[in-house]
């Protein structure tokens, strides 16, 4: 089975980018070395794909079953999407690259669920705002609970340090909960992989993603998540977890990078001040129409063209 | 716990080891003022004004080492930055009663009979802002709950010395005493006063990094 060649280069992709998101702060501000954070990250993102990854493949296969080339063809256009849309330094989002290119073959394909594909909708929609709620109910909960423990400024820093390291493996769980369905959820259905292995080979090549060029992203992600202090950063880490976890067990994979901004916007609302501009709030939105579109796009041109090879 | 709290246990014992050799450069000035004022510029008081220089630098020795230490990542950015300025601002008060000191030894006058008492009290006020600095860094690492209670005591000293500094001066300017000796006592007074100014300045920032900690 050749074809799973380009999941693992998305899933390799998808964990290359993503460690900021869970693990930005902790190693941004030098506080976790960075191979303790990954390799910390790299496990509990696969524990996360094989103990509850399966529910976001039962829904991709229910928008639109695939064949195992056009599977391939899926996982190889969003992959590129990615690389494009990241070379040209626009916002993108993997779940949103993988739906767009769905949608291209399920409807060339006649066997498109619609239903399916606003249910998904919604939960992109709801991912910022799930990730904005949940950081001001955490502020203030958490808040009053380390309010009463009457901590020293060493004990204080010691408690957030272990809290962001928690959360950081909360957080790689969840994304491989939610997300290893982007990367080999197409894979699976009849005469291709079972969903464990779909989701053993999707968390390891995310894994594998995380370990050989996670720093690289971390250093410079990480840095614009660390500009919030210890304890905002982890109540942003802890909202994006949460919600990115629920996301997982609905069955919807969504955008961790949308939930962060949510979580930062909450953080703002909390502290009434600015911390995301209109710029973020067009990112979110551009990754909300321009990436399907582009991956829409991308996967319609080569389905067309791997159709007239014979290759579909 | 233990994998983070090595490096935060040894800056926490290097900045008890700072704090009581601030406090020695202090109990030193306030002594030596005191012979100063009792005895006046004699061979024992330029002796007293040297030890106190030598617990003045060692105690900046030892803030660059603690710098050091947390440059090392010791703590998280955040309080690395909040305890690193602390410790810059609380710096700031054993080198003014330095400065107070060696401008005594410098100047080396005759101080009027009448001026003594007052001047007894303003270093003792002065001293006084500074213990309750130090409780207010006791009370930072220990109880911070009653750091913000703590540092109000610092803002009433720091004005009850500007009361006795003014007082002071007026009085040496009604004096009839050479104008010279007017305008330096003037910087003495107002040099033992800038301790209790410094203090307050810190006890400004402890409660900065209180606040910052409440959520």
């Amino acid at each position: 089975m050749w074809q799973i060649i380009s999941a693992v280069f998305l899933g390799w992709s998808l964990g290359a980018n993503h460690t900021a998101n869970v693990f930005g702060t902790a190693v941004a501000s030098r506080m976790i070395r960075f191979w303790t954070a990954a390799i910390v990250c790299a496990v509990f993102v696969l524990l996360g794909a094989l103990l509850q990854g399966q529910a976001g493949m039962a829904t991709y296969r229910a928008m639109a079953g695939v064949s195992l080339n056009a599977a391939f063809l899926v996982a190889l256009c969003s992959a590129l999407t990615i690389t494009l849309m990241t070379y040209l330094k626009f916002p993108v989002s993997v779940s949103q690259a993988v739906v767009g290119s769905l949608v291209s073959i399920g409807l060339l394909e006649g066997n498109f669920h619609w239903e399916v594909l606003v249910k998904v909708v919604i939960c992109w929609i709801g991912t910022p705002l799930g990730g904005m709620i949940f950081a001001i109910i955490l502020y203030f909960l958490v808040g009053k609970f380390m309010n009463g423990l009457n901590l020293n400024l060493f004990q204080h820093d010691r408690y957030l340090r272990w809290c962001l390291m928690v959360v950081g493996g909360y957080g790689a769980y969840a994304l491989g909960a939610n997300n290893v369905a982007n990367v080999t959820g197409t894979f699976t259905g009849p005469g291709m992989l079972t969903p464990f292995h779909a989701c053993l080979i999707g968390g390891l090549s995310i894994g594998f993603g995380v370990l050989t060029y996670g720093k690289k992203v971390i250093m410079t992600v990480g840095k614009e998540i660390v500009r919030l202090d210890g304890y905002t950063a982890f109540i942003v880490i802890l909202a994006e977890a949460i919600t990115v976890h629920i996301y997982a067990g609905i069955g919807v994979p969504v955008s961790t990078s949308q939930a962060v901004v949510g979580g930062v916007m909450g953080i703002g609302l909390v502290k009434g001040v600015s911390t995301v501009n209109l710029k973020r709030l067009y990112q979110i939105f551009y990754a909300w129409i321009g990436t399907p579109a582009i991956s829409f796009t991308i996967t319609f041109l080569l389905y067309l063209m791997f159709s007239r090879l014979g290759l579909l | 716990m233990t994998i983070f709290s090595k490096k935060q246990t040894e800056v926490k014992q290097m900045i008890d080891t700072y704090l009581d050799k601030v406090d020695s450069c202090i109990r030193q000035f306030r002594d030596s003022m005191m012979r100063f004022l009792v005895n006046g510029c004699t061979r024992e008081f330029i002796w007293d004004v040297e030890k106190a220089h030598k617990f003045e630098s060692e105690a900046d020795d030892l803030r660059r080492k603690i710098q050091m230490t947390l440059y090392g990542k010791a703590l998280l950015p955040d309080s690395r930055g909040d305890l690193l300025t602390l410790l810059e601002f609380y710096d700031r008060i054993p080198s003014a009663a330095e400065d107070a000191l060696f401008l005594t030894r410098i100047l080396c006058m005759d101080i009027p009979e009448e001026l003594l008492e007052d001047l007894e009290k303003l270093v003792e006020i002065n001293v006084d802002a500074y213990r309750l600095i130090r409780e207010c860094m006791n009370a930072l690492f220990e109880n911070p709950h009653e750091t913000l209670y703590q540092t109000r005591g610092v803002d009433a000293k720091e004005s009850e010395s500007d009361r006795l500094e003014r007082s002071i001066v007026e009085r040496v300017f009604k004096s009839d005493m050479a104008t010279g000796k007017m305008m330096l006592l003037k910087e003495l007074v107002q040099t033992i006063g800038e301790i209790s100014n410094r203090a307050e300045n810190t006890a400004d920032r402890i409660s900065i990094v209180a606040i910052k900690r409440q959520i």
